[in-house]
């Protein structure tokens, strides 16, 4: 079967639109290590002196939104209190339907009373934004950072932040997330990598860009600027990336850094459905952000269009899970010519090359975190692939049938608290 | 108060209105924040210059390389230029390329005949956009004579690369603009670099190749293009395959320890999968693997390496690959002998090394068993100015203690002076000839011959040379026949059943008369045939000559009568 040439050509374009959005990825999440300058630029600064000046010149607001986690809130409120900084307090958001929690939060309350203070979400329905926009008015210090329930901060967290903020004299500080526990699920090792090379390199780009998606937690604002922009969007489903956006068109100087001692340990999400359901969550938070068209306010034409593409992702993965398939249908099945045929394999040949350079990633992670990578992950990584890049496509094209369909509601990410348990594991080998 | 909250005792509950957020409500925090930020005002971030700045800023610091480099280049086209269409005669190679050019682009395939995975593709790929960029074929350009324009033009690109490479490999401006000047003079260097050949089409992409691999920034960017050049190097002439392992030496030296292997791997894929596409489409095609009646790229790497009879050792007087090296080796011995010799002396200077590897091989090749055909020394001669420059800029900055001043800048100086009154005679007769004689006229005037006595529809077996020429000229590609397919072709045979008893007439040019008795039907026809016009005369002579089949059963049988 001769398809007819109008086909032939949507579908070669299908593949140059899907080979350009590969290579621009890859060559985004290598950003850190463009070249000698952007190495520098991107690396950590060993903790000294100079980098934190005496300290105190800053105060934070913590704030750290928990619900249905009594699992881990103690571990994380306790090393929060004990942070190395002489002037900072902590928030502790939790709903008025979960006393499990509450009581949690209320036991370090009593524990730390100077530090830590606790909020309760009255909203009918509730999200992480409105519990931020809770907190927010009883924020009285110059910075305001969120920490998730189940995050494991360093100690020297908020010393760096200080002096990055001294530093860079910015009013954004987006500080390294990373999920640890690559060992726990098939999906595990790709997750960590992906966070690695998202913190590590690629929002180095965003910022140098001037156009930010931040991070979920470990963010760190200037009170007085939160307030200008009346806090978070209680209705987005991905508020941090929404406020990254409305700061980046605001004007807004956002630095951000990634120092392995210092990044703010996460866990993988602990089920495929868990998984699948924040992916969803996050496609369609950048849809609606994208819809909201705050990026439409970036000064530049360049960094509208690159908002475009960053908040866009998810609906040409969507629409590359459509192409991919017929593209597959339409080798096997039309008679195509054979360059045509070669051409279409460049997405995957990009593809392949990512995988070489994750492999690299995987092995260097380990060696920054004091441990090794066994060939059994190794394995995970490469096999994982196709499947979780399937995950990936069935995510957004979820995402995008929740948009259209105008299903809204907050699809929570459920902690086991793995990367604790890994943690202490670490800390009893060292 | 909502239900629970009495539950949790002491609640620190606030009526505080959850602040709503609308779009457009967001004012510039730029604007509105008169205050000045911690730290200070932001460091003024540097001015975003226009591009035609940039360039001139570029073009300011590099101003004496640019003088030294538009110089250079403008000797060189003068050099190659003049005379480039009559010296040195049409090369048989040269008639294979251009048409498998023009197949491609009136055709859309990869040669007019059976592609049979001979060479790869890309290079008259080259040529096809060359010619459709210049416009060649609706102007009635000969494509063989715009794509010598095309050797030129390339040949101008390798020597701006030479001497930026040399730059990037730490010479002095002289050093490099002598390396670009050996690569242009050097009789070797005219001959060959003029004629239309795949060799030619890979130097600037292995030079690119070693320029980008030397990125002083390190940029992965450079990397990535050294990469992407070797790979296209390597589509164009796969005996490019040679340079792989320096280039990436080259590279693996050039990156920083802490980046190096993202750098490794990010240019070693993009090297491989660029290349894999190759093999890919023979995949596509059903043609990788050997098989009963078809063409496959395997089949013709195994002839090629293992199948194809090499020509001789270089020692064995009698042999081809003697007669080769001995020619060349007589157009330019001082090139060939003092790169031979220099080669190890560029091993002292560690910058140098990776391409003074290179060449080494490039040299050693003849001493291999394998086939090693002429235009193979065009791989050697970039390498080679390299590396005489390099080893003239370690000689000139050479000051042993106990010796006078300067002595090694006087030791070149001297060295120079004694080349030029030894070599420079030899070398420049050569020249002489290459910018005056014109090697071409018995074809030309063969051609003319041609379109105006033969009829169209005539059957011809041609060299690939005058195939190109007579379908430019309008004959028909079906009835105009390249000799070495009517051996060789299925397709060809099924349309010429009788073989050489269905041609009228047959082109003998040197290629043809080259041939022995792997071409039977070739050389039947050169014998029952009898000549109609000739021009020129001795070896480049070109003979018209009118096929009698009738011929041959008597002068058979007068043979086998004469034999009883």
């Amino acid at each position: 079967m001769v398809p007819p040439p109008y086909l032939v050509a949507a579908w070669a374009c299908g593949v140059f639109v899907l080979s350009l959005v590969n290579a621009l990825t890859l060559s985004w999440m290598m950003y850190a290590w463009w070249s000698d300058t952007h190495w520098h630029r991107t690396a950590w600064k060993s903790p000294t002196p100079q980098v934190y000046p005496s300290g105190g010149r800053l105060s934070f607001s913590l704030i750290v939104p928990a619900r249905h986690e009594e699992q881990v809130l103690e571990r994380t409120l306790s090393d929060l209190a004990q942070v190395d900084h002489p002037d900072f307090e902590i928030l502790v958001v939790v709903g008025d339907d979960d006393p499990g929690t509450a009581a949690k939060a209320y036991e370090a309350r009593d524990r730390w009373p100077n530090t830590t203070k606790v909020i309760v979400d009255y909203h009918e329905a509730k999200n992480k934004p409105k519990a931020l926009n809770t907190a927010l008015p009883h924020c009285q210090n110059d910075v305001v950072g969120i920490i998730d329930a189940e995050d494991v901060v360093s100690r020297d967290l908020l010393r760096a932040v200080e002096a990055q903020f001294i530093a860079d004299s910015c009013d954004v500080v987006q500080s390294g997330v990373q999920p640890m526990n690559l060992q726990s699920r098939w999906y595990a090792a790709r997750n960590v990598l992906e966070y690695y090379f998202w913190f590590r390199s690629r929002l180095f780009f965003h910022a140098s860009r001037g156009v930010m998606p931040l991070g979920g937690n470990t963010v760190f604002v200037l009170r007085r600027h939160l307030l200008q922009l009346d806090g978070w969007d209680a209705n987005c489903l991905t508020e941090d990336c929404d406020l990254g956006i409305r700061l980046s068109a605001a004007g807004a100087r956002i630095s951000v850094s990634y120092a392995p001692t210092r990044v703010t340990k996460e866990e993988v999400p602990a089920s495929f459905a868990t998984f699948l359901r924040q992916r969803t969550r996050w496609h369609q938070g950048f849809i609606q952000v994208l819809r909201k068209g705050d990026w439409r306010d970036l000064p530049r034409l360049s960094e509208r269009i690159f908002a475009l593409f960053t908040l866009a992702m998810p609906i040409i993965q969507a629409w590359s899970a459509l192409v991919l398939p017929l593209s597959l249908v339409t080798i096997l099945i039309a008679r195509v010519a054979p360059a045509l045929v070669v051409f279409s394999f460049v997405p995957l040949v990009i593809t392949l090359v990512s995988l070489g350079v994750e492999v690299v990633a995987l092995g260097e992670f380990c060696r920054q975190h004091g441990s090794r990578a066994r060939a059994r992950d190794f394995a995970f990584l490469v096999l994982s692939t196709i499947p979780y890049q399937l995950a990936l496509s069935w995510a957004a094209c979820r995402a995008v049938a929740r948009e259209i369909l105008g299903v809204n509601n907050w699809e929570k990410t459920h902690h086991e608290g793995l990367h604790h348990l890994q943690d202490s594991k670490v800390d009893a080998s060292t | 108060m909502k239900p629970n909250a009495a539950r949790f005792g002491r609640v620190d509950r606030l009526e505080a209105a959850v602040p709503q957020v609308s779009r457009g409500a967001a004012p510039r925090l730029a604007d509105v924040l008169g205050t000045p930020r911690l730290g200070g005002a932001p460091p003024t971030p540097p001015p975003r210059l226009s591009v035609r700045t940039r360039v001139s800023v570029w073009a300011y610091v590099h101003r004496q390389s640019l003088i030294v480099v538009a110089v250079l280049v403008v000797g060189a086209g003068l050099l190659h230029g003049n005379n480039m269409f009559g010296s040195p005669a049409r090369f048989d190679d040269e008639g294979t390329y251009v048409s498998q050019a023009w197949a491609f682009q009136t055709h859309g395939t990869l040669a007019y005949y059976t592609y049979w995975y001979d060479h790869p593709p890309l290079g008259w790929m080259l040529l096809a956009a060359w010619n459709l960029i210049t416009f060649a074929a609706p102007f009635h350009v000969s494509l063989w004579a715009a794509d010598r324009v095309f050797m030129l033009v390339v040949d101008l690109v390798s020597c701006v690369l030479i001497f930026g490479t040399g730059r990037r490999y730490g010479f002095p401006r002289w050093a490099a603009a002598l390396a670009v000047v050996v690569f242009t003079v050097s009789p070797i260097g005219l001959t060959w670099t003029r004629m239309v050949l795949l060799d030619n089409l890979a130097t600037p992409l292995l030079l690119a190749a070693f320029f980008l691999a030397v990125s002083p920034a390190r940029r992965l960017s450079a990397y990535s293009g050294s990469a992407v050049c070797l790979a296209a190097a390597v589509l164009v002439k796969e005996t490019s395959i040679l340079f792989v392992p320096f280039v990436f030496w080259q590279i693996w030296r050039s990156a920083r320890p802490e980046t190096r292997k993202y750098v490794m791997t990010l240019s070693g894929g993009l090297f491989f999968s660029g290349v894999l596409l190759y093999p890919l489409y023979a995949i596509v095609k059903g043609e990788l693997i050997p098989g009963k009646g078809h063409v496959s790229l395997l089949g013709s790497l195994a002839w090629q390496f293992f199948g194809r009879p090499g020509n001789g050792g270089l020692l064995d007087v009698h042999s081809s690959k003697h007669q080769i090296v001995a020619t060349l080796v007589h157009q330019d011995p001082w090139l060939l002998i003092g790169t031979a010799v220099l080669c190890p002396l560029a091993f002292l200077s560690r910058p140098i090394r990776p391409i003074a590897g290179a060449t080494l091989v490039q040299v050693l090749l003849p001493f291999s068993h394998g086939y090693y055909p002429s235009p193979q020394v065009i791989n050697l001669l970039w390498g080679a100015s390299l590396v005489l420059g390099s080893v003239a800029a370690q000689l000139a900055t050479w000051h042993p203690r106990r010796l006078p001043l300067r002595s090694g800048l006087v030791s070149l100086c001297a060295l120079g002076v004694a080349f030029a009154a030894l070599a420079g005679p030899h070398e420049a007769s050569l020249d002489g000839t290459l910018l005056t004689a014109n090697a071409n006229s018995p074809r030309v005037q063969a051609d003319l011959w041609i379109s105006a006595h033969l009829s169209k529809t005539a059957n011809v077996l041609v060299d690939n040379n005058f195939w190109l020429d007579m379908v430019e000229e309008g004959f028909d590609p079906a009835r105009t026949v390249w000799f070495t397919k009517l051996d060789r072709d299925p397709a060809v045979e099924r349309e010429f059943p009788g073989r050489w008893r269905d041609f009228q007439y047959v082109v003998s040019s040197d290629a043809i008369r080259a041939t022995d008795t792997q071409y039977p039907d070739v050389l039947a026809a050169m014998t029952y045939s009898t000549v109609v016009a000739t021009f020129g005369a001795g070896g480049d002579r070109v003979e018209i000559r009118r096929i009698l089949p009738r011929l041959a059963p008597r002068l058979d049988a007068q043979r086998s009568g004469s034999r009883a």
